[in-house]
């Protein structure tokens, strides 16, 4: 996935494609099967990829440590079987196309577990004077999933910066209409903050700060912990 | 001649290209997968086909 940069983005926009969406569960993989989130048998190291996800094992699951995997490249495989882990979170999708599905010990919930904004999208930039390039993009490009990646990452650049590796959220367009569920998690305050919003136009624009909005007046509403 | 595209570091980018994968297969084209550490500047400098 593409990371957040505004600048970047704006210059290859439109993107050649948006693919369709995959699976936005996490789940555990582990070489033992007793690996499981909820096993107090054992203070299990598990492995992951976002920042988001290390706050919400903490926040949820005392017994874990996470461990955040800096480099990206790490073959989750390889690691596992290094025992520097028990076990690692991972994408659905990542596990089953890794075909690690064997090593699957727990599938989160995805309440528990919401999803990183843009999880599951593909997008692709560049190509788009070739012939392949528009091929591919008959092919391949989703207008409803363009419209959501557009919400979500409009959403990530409402909200201070300071927030941005911990949130959350997916989009959804049928018809005329999108609705956004997503938030944040406040590592500092140990909460996890969400809401849904939803609007009768194709303005993603306007749909990610009306969740930003609503987001912002329930934190206020809270006050300070 | 192969596509040389380049994809973000991190396996979760492998895995949701797969559907892509299938339609250079489908579609006769050969692709290279490159994982770069500077994807943007790579396709600025048109040494990628695209970024994925």
């Amino acid at each position: 996935m593409v990371k957040a940069n505004s600048h970047l983005y704006e210059r290859y926009a439109p993107p050649l494609f948006v693919s369709r969406r995959a699976s936005l569960r996490e789940v555990i993989v582990a070489k033992d099967k007793s690996v499981q989130l909820e096993n107090f048998a054992g203070r299990w190291k598990i492995g992951v990829l976002t920042s988001l996800h290390e706050a919400l094992l903490k926040r949820y699951f005392g017994h874990i440590d996470p461990v955040l995997i800096k480099d990206p490249i790490v073959d989750p495989l390889a690691l596992l079987a290094s025992d520097q882990i028990d076990g690692m979170m991972l994408p659905q999708a990542t596990v089953d196309r890794l075909g690690m599905s064997a090593y699957v010990t727990q599938r989160g919930n995805p309440h528990t577990f919401p999803p990183a904004l843009g999880r599951g999208l593909s997008l692709a930039f560049g190509g788009e004077d070739t012939l392949w390039g528009t091929q591919i993009r008959n092919a391949m490009h989703r207008r409803t999933e363009e419209i959501a990646w557009a919400c979500e990452k409009q959403f990530a650049q409402l909200v201070p910066q300071t927030l941005r590796p911990y949130l959350f959220g997916v989009a959804s367009v049928i018809g005329d209409s999108i609705s956004m569920r997503g938030g944040w998690m406040n590592p500092d305050k140990q909460e996890m903050l969400q809401t849904e919003v939803s609007i009768s136009e194709l303005k993603p624009q306007m749909c990610a700060q009306m969740l930003a909005d609503k987001l912002q007046s329930i934190e206020q509403a809270q006050g300070p912990v | 001649m192969a596509l040389k595209v380049g994809v973000q570091p991190g396996k979760e980018a492998f895995a949701i290209l797969q559907p892509v994968l299938d339609w250079f297969e489908q579609s006769g084209e050969t692709v290279e997968l490159v994982t770069v550490a500077e994807p943007w500047e790579a396709l600025e400098q048109k040494k990628l086909s695209s970024l994925w």
